[in-house]
């Protein structure tokens, strides 16, 4: 089995309401995956249920060679140390400097000794584009271009195979959501990552994303590269696929 | 984690150690070769060679243990090998960033007992005057709204007395009942001793109506609706919807603040009074049951010694406590700043100085009664 997230047949509910009907999507490894679809239509549902955030009702849910949804307490924590998340707001713990933010997993999961892992918060943030003098601060104290950045890192400290983003560009500026894109293409090309992502940036995900999946009443509505999207016509396709289209 | 890492060593000539690193040099397994490297003996060995040719993965963290051997090796040459072109790449890249990275940015500054006595009270000090511009602020709010009542808020008024005061009757008087019969019951055995059980009446009649029901009621005001002014004020602060309002207009003196103080100034005496009647139904049980005074009797003494003052003298502390309660509460909720962290300080800071503020208060109006001969 080749796929590093595999989904089939997901329902979700929330009471009576049906988010998801039977939707299966699976992404290679190594692959940046791209979920779109109009606002609610269940895609951070979809992400927090990846990362057993939420249980759906029925189907399954394959990762990095797990079964999700029947694996025990003791699997998942193992999971949760081979999966980073960005979540859209940042979720900083915003009691802790930025040091101790990335440090955090690091101090709490392995037996380093802290000047090793100032070593690796160093470079963590080095390679998200921050200084090592930003550490010192706190997540109050920095603007949300950076606390994306650190979010990042932090989602990155355990050298996690497998990368969930919630809207990593919502909230940036152009200059900095285009920074941001290459900085994920440098990293996954550099920390051999997967990525699975739920944007609305077209930009970004022209420029990213391998795959992507439409997600639109509740099922897939299709699957594939840009192009294979852009070639299916559906109400919500058209509109959103529309600027790609003028510009190729 | 189908490989796990596996380390080994072998002398090659004298004075030098060949170290075998093969699997997954990923973070998990980091420490274990750290430690096998430490416990290596290297008396006389002056040149160490890493051979990774069979690795199988490295990560970064991988890569900066490798790159930052030498700081494990002080003393001796370090040669690293490996045939994976790959592998070759990322370290010479991981070498290349960590030598413009330091660590000395996560050094927080430490500084002297005096440093901290006088950042401690200037803080103090600051605190203080924004406090009094707090202070100031309300009052011109409060002097523009009474030049204009129409805009008072009335609607929110009513909401927070209902909230606020009503909501708390049930506590209010629980407590105080319970309170009632504590005293009565602790002095009652006194009382029988010699003989003195008829001056119950007037020493629950003093305590409860001038001391024990206004300080109960606002200590109970200061923990339920202090808190929840701080923390909900607080939490408005984080989500951005004080500035939220502040930009379409609405000022939150005259939105948020301004009702709550109200509310609370105006409807405390009413709190008051049902800790008194609670206060004394307790203590007039305890007195039938404990010392058989009864019910007429205690009325009808009551009546006779406790005069309307000593209600009044109660009842009249009850605005100036709930003052305190309300704008601490609401300074300190005002002061949160962008972090969950700080609302749960100031929820902390406003409860504790609103109750030490009111026992300094009551503390002061005894002095001042004293000296009027009240």
């Amino acid at each position: 089995m080749d796929y590093i997230v595999d989904i089939k047949d997901i329902v979700t509910k929330f009471g009576t309401t049906v988010v998801h009907d039977k939707i299966s999507l699976h992404v290679k490894s190594g692959e940046i995956y791209a979920i779109v679809g109009p606002s609610g239509c269940g895609k951070s549902t979809l992400l927090r249920e990846l990362v057993a955030l939420h249980k759906p009702v029925s189907g399954s849910i394959n990762i990095l060679g797990y079964n999700l949804l029947n694996a025990s307490y003791k699997q998942i924590q193992e999971l949760r140390k081979q999966w980073g998340f960005l979540f859209q707001n940042g979720a900083l713990f915003s009691s802790l400097s930025i040091y101790d933010n990335i440090a955090l997993p690091l101090m709490e999961y392995t037996d380093l000794s802290s000047k090793f892992i100032s070593k690796m918060v160093a470079y963590k943030l080095d390679l998200v584009g921050l200084k090592d003098s930003d550490g010192s601060l706190f997540p109050s104290e920095i603007s949300g271009g950076m606390v994306k950045k650190v979010a990042l890192a932090r989602a990155l400290a355990l050298e996690p195979r497998l990368l969930f983003l919630d809207e990593p560009t919502s909230g940036l500026d152009p200059i900095s959501a285009r920074e941001f894109d290459r900085l994920l293409l440098r990293l996954r090309e550099f920390l051999s990552l997967s990525v699975v992502m739920v944007s609305h940036d077209l930009h970004s995900i022209r420029l990213t994303a391998d795959r992507l999946a439409v997600i639109d009443d509740k099922h897939i509505v299709v699957q594939g590269s840009l192009d294979d999207i852009v070639n299916t016509h559906t109400p919500f396709i058209n509109a959103f696929f529309d600027a790609y289209k003028d510009k190729r | 984690m189908a490989h796990p890492l596996l380390v080994s060593h072998k002398n090659i000539a004298s004075g030098k150690i060949e170290i075998d690193i093969s699997g997954n040099l990923t973070l998990n397994y980091i420490s274990s070769i750290k430690r096998y490297i430490g416990e290596l003996s290297l008396e006389g060995i002056d040149t160490v060679d890493i051979n990774l040719d069979n690795i199988d993965n490295m990560d970064s963290s991988g890569a900066i243990f490798i790159d930052s051997i030498s700081a494990q090796l002080k003393n001796q040459k370090i040669n690293i090998t490996c045939n994976q072109p790959e592998i070759i790449k990322n370290l010479a890249l991981i070498h290349a960033k960590m030598k413009n990275i330091n660590t000395y940015g996560f050094v927080t500054d430490k500084h002297s007992l005096l440093y901290n006595v006088g950042f401690q009270s200037a803080k103090a000090y600051k605190t203080f005057l924004s406090f009094l511009s707090f202070f100031g602020e309300l009052n011109y709010s409060f002097y523009l709204l009474l030049l204009h009542p129409s805009k008072i808020r009335y609607k929110e008024i009513i909401f927070e007395i209902n909230a606020n005061i009503i909501k708390a009757f049930g506590i209010i008087a629980v407590t105080s009942f319970l309170v009632g019969v504590v005293v009565a019951y602790q002095s009652s055995i006194q009382l029988a001793k010699y003989g003195a059980n008829v001056f119950i009446v007037d020493m629950l009649g003093l305590s409860i109506l001038r001391e024990l029901g206004p300080l109960i009621t606002a200590i109970i005001i200061a923990g339920r609706s202090g808190s929840f002014f701080t923390a909900q004020i607080g939490a408005m602060k984080v989500t951005l919807e004080i500035d939220a309002m502040q930009t379409m207009g609405f000022d939150a003196m005259r939105f948020l603040v301004i009702p709550r103080i109200v509310a609370l100034v105006f409807m405390m005496p009413v709190l008051i009074f049902i800790a008194d009647i609670s206060g004394l139904f307790g203590g007039m049980l305890v007195a039938k049951y404990q010392l058989g005074i009864s019910a007429s009797f205690f009325i009808g003494r009551f009546l006779e010694i406790i005069s309307v003052k000593q209600f009044l003298v109660g009842i009249i502390k009850g605005p100036f406590f709930a003052f305190l309660i309300a704008s601490i509460a609401i300074y300190h909720g005002l002061n949160v700043k962008n972090d969950t962290q700080s609302i749960g300080v100031n929820t902390t800071k406003s409860v504790v100085e609103s109750i030490f503020a009111i026992i300094v208060c009551d503390a002061v109006f005894s002095i001042i009664f004293t000296v009027l001969g009240i």
